[in-house]
Parts: C-alpha cells; structure tokens; sequence
C-alpha cells in the first residue's frame, strides 16, 4: 500500500491515536469460552490482556431528525460477553475484540513511539482481520457479515492558552478575550458518486489538561464512519482507506499555515 | 516545553467541560484515550418515543422461542438497536409513537396508522429496511428499500401529522 501523494504530509503530526475499526453481525454461537482462541490468533505480537465493557452496536443513519451526537440507546440485557484488548509488549498497539467488533489501535503512549502511518496500521489491520475472518469460517461457520466501519485520528495539541485556537485552527478567528474552555463538533455528511449518503465525518476540538491541570492542549478528533459498499473485508478496507483520505484532507484545511509548519508539513 | 514532551504526557483530561451535560467525545468507547479516566459526563438524547418504546423493545428482544406458537425467535438484539435508531431519526413530536410488530424470524416491524394512511416499516436487519405506505383517501401504494438515507421515510411520518380528511372537505368546498 502507498502513500497517495496529494495527501498533505508531516514530520511531526500532532497524532495521538488512530482508530480502524469494523462492527459486524454477531458471531452465532459465540460464547466467552471462545476468546481464548481468538486471542491465540494474536498473542504472539499482542500478549498482553485487559477486559473491558462492550461497546454498544452503532449506525450511522441520514435523515429525519438530524442528531449532531447519534443517539445511543440501549435496549434489553446486553449479549453476554465483554470486550478484549489484546496489547503489544510496549502497550502502543492493542486489538480490540468483541462478537460484533473488531479494532485496532495505535498510540502514542505509553512509550513513545514515532507513527508507523495509515498504510503500515491498514496492513496489520487488513490481515489481522483475515485470520479472524477464517477462524470465523472454521469454527463456527459464520461469514463475516460486516456492516459498518470506522477511521478516527485523535491528535493533541499543545498550547501555552486555549485563547490561542486561531494560532492553529482556521475555523477560531480569534479574539482579545480569554478563553477558558473550548468544545466544538461539526460533522460533514459524505455522499457516494450516486449522490447517497454513507458516511459521516466526524470533527471535534476539545480544550483538555493534565491531570495537574498545568499543562493545556487542544483534543483534534476526527473521525470517519459509515457503510461501506459490501459486507466483506475488501469492501471495508476500501472504506477505511477513503475515511482515512477525507480526514487527513480536512486536517490540512482546519489547521493553519503556521501550525503545519511547526509540524514539518512536508512541501 | 517541545511538542513532543508535551505530547508525551499523558491522562489528558476535558477542561472545565463536566458541566457542560451534553457533551459527548465522539470517540468514546473506541479510542482508548476514553479508559484513562476522562471526567466527560455523558448524556443520551433520546426522544420522548425512545422513551415510550423502551420496555417495549426489552420485551420483544426477551420473547421466549416459540412465543408465535411455532417456531417463532425473539427480536435479535442488533435489528432492535438499528430499528431503535431509526425511530429516534424518525421523531415528530406531534405524532404517537409508532406500535412495535415482532416478526418470527427475528426481525421486527414498526406501524403507523391513522390520517387515512398505513405505513409500516420492516426493519430486516441493520441498513436493510423495507417501507410500505398505504394512502387510502387516494388508493395508492408506494415501496422503499433503504439502507442507510431515511429521508424518503421521514417524509412520509411527517405527513401523517395533516388532518388530510378536513383538508380535503374544506378543499372541495
């Protein structure tokens, strides 16, 4: 996989984290007595575990009532089950499993790492999928039925004063007063060459601190979701490459000239 | 300080933003910032027919199999989330919610009728939903099959809110 070339480029992206994901119908006949196997899949790069609460089944509809957040509603026991991190040795990369999703993460804590970029994360991802995909098919002779999928960068920036946002966000035209707090979020809604939706693109800037509260930066999420074209691996992988695509498009518009060049935007 | 030391830091938590009750990261959940311990509270909007609908759905996913006196399995879990979804997007506050039908297979229906019309929505699974709509002042029929756009749908549930029997009476005269 390679780079396309009229992406805009950084030496030293503000990048914190980024997220591919895919949900997909349950897998029938899944029980938790199962992730012992999914995880020896994995284990040899990812041998280290943590057990977390599932995440609820999400869609990104258009339409109606229009939601800036979708709504998140739970309905009834949730399945039986939980969701998986499987972590690499140095904890920045993980896996995260559950009978209706499968992610993966990379970091930049906790040890830091430089970013090994969308192409090398999409390779590990596409064929750590795979092998899921044919244990799916071996062991309970289930399809992966995929219906929908994810990108998300979550970048952090620092900054001496939150009334700095016009330093590196194009949208902040700034002020003389000073700004406690920011939280914005704005979303795009991404069409198909037949002129239907299918995706939504996700953007949010968040004022955050340190846990001492002494050190301030700016949270840039994001975050790319929708439906990909088909239910299988290619279709989803071809999804994640176009999100992937639209978000680092929409990072070298929102951003500033001066923030770029602190970045090393590539010229 | 340089970016990348800065960047280094970690457990970055929302500034002077836990008072703001309808703020929502929208990566909860997936990213993995969120379990660093992050004080955001989170809110669920939902409409007052979510609201209504809520045990309703608890029941038609719990239904025992062979509730239809066949062979008939509750509403699976992932077609009532995707349909819970829909009526939420589907909201018109001058409107009674729409009945819930579970269907044998696992699947499951939403109902509307009055003004003269019946609408009624096959939800078949996630991104897999079949509309019908029956006007009956006109005697017409109308079919949509919709994956993930609703505002067809939307259109025809907001039409059921006219009093379309008066409108034609002062209409005609």
């Amino acid at each position: 996989m390679r780079r396309p070339d009229h992406l805009p480029d950084f030496t030293d992206p503000p990048l914190d984290e980024v997220v591919l994901g895919v949900q997909f119908a349950p897998v029938p006949g899944y029980a938790s007595v199962h992730s012992m196997k999914v995880w020896d899949l994995f284990r040899a790069d990812f041998p280290l575990v943590q057990e977390l609460p599932a995440l609820e089944p999400q869609f990104e509809t258009f339409g109606g009532v229009s939601a800036q957040t979708g709504p998140r509603i739970q309905i009834g026991a949730f399945p039986v089950g939980s969701r998986l991190w499987f972590l690499s040795d140095d904890e920045n990369h993980l896996i995260q499993f559950q009978p209706d999703r499968f992610l993966t993460n990379w970091r930049r804590e906790p040890n830091t790492r430089p970013y090994p970029r969308f192409e090398g994360l999409a390779e590990t991802f596409d064929a750590s999928i795979r092998k899921l995909g044919v244990h799916f098919e071996s062991d309970f002779s289930y399809r992966m039925d995929i219906n929908q999928a994810e990108v998300a960068y979550i970048n952090i920036i620092p900054v001496a004063s939150f009334s700095d946002a016009g330093t590196w966000f194009e949208l902040w035209n700034g002020g003389t007063f000073e700004v406690e707090a920011l939280n914005t979020s704005f979303n795009e809604v991404i069409r198909g060459a037949d002129g239907k939706p299918f995706a939504r693109l996700s953007h949010q800037i968040q004022s955050v601190l340190t846990a001492d509260g002494k050190q301030r930066a700016f949270r840039l999420s994001l975050t790319f979701k929708g439906k990909p074209a088909g239910t299988g691996i290619d279709a989803a992988m071809e999804f994640l490459a176009a999100g992937r695509d639209a978000i680092v498009t929409r990072f070298g518009e929102i951003t500033t000239k001066e923030a770029q060049r602190k970045w090393g935007k590539v010229e | 300080m340089g970016e990348s030391r800065m960047n280094a830091q970690p457990d970055f938590t929302t500034a002077f933003q836990d008072e703001i009750p309808n703020y929502r990261a929208i990566t909860d959940g997936i990213s993995s910032l969120s379990a660093r311990g992050t004080r955001v509270r989170v809110a669920h909007p939902r409409s007052a027919w979510v609201n209504e609908l809520e045990k309703q759905f608890d029941v038609l996913t719990s239904l025992r199999r062979g509730w239809d006196g066949y062979a008939g399995v509750p509403v699976s879990f992932t077609c009532a989330q995707f349909a819970a979804n829909l009526v939420e997007r589907l909201y018109v506050r001058s409107l009674p919610a729409p009945q819930l039908v579970p269907m044998p297979n696992g699947t499951m229906r939403l109902e509307w009728h009055m003004n003269e019309f019946d609408i009624e929505v096959d939800v078949l699974g996630p991104y897999d939903v079949v509309a019908y709509r029956s006007d009956l002042l006109n005697d017409s029929e109308d079919e949509i099959e919709i994956q993930t756009d609703f505002t067809e749908l939307a259109e025809w549930v907001a039409a059921l809110a006219a009093d379309r029997v008066q409108l034609q009476e002062v209409a005609g005269g």
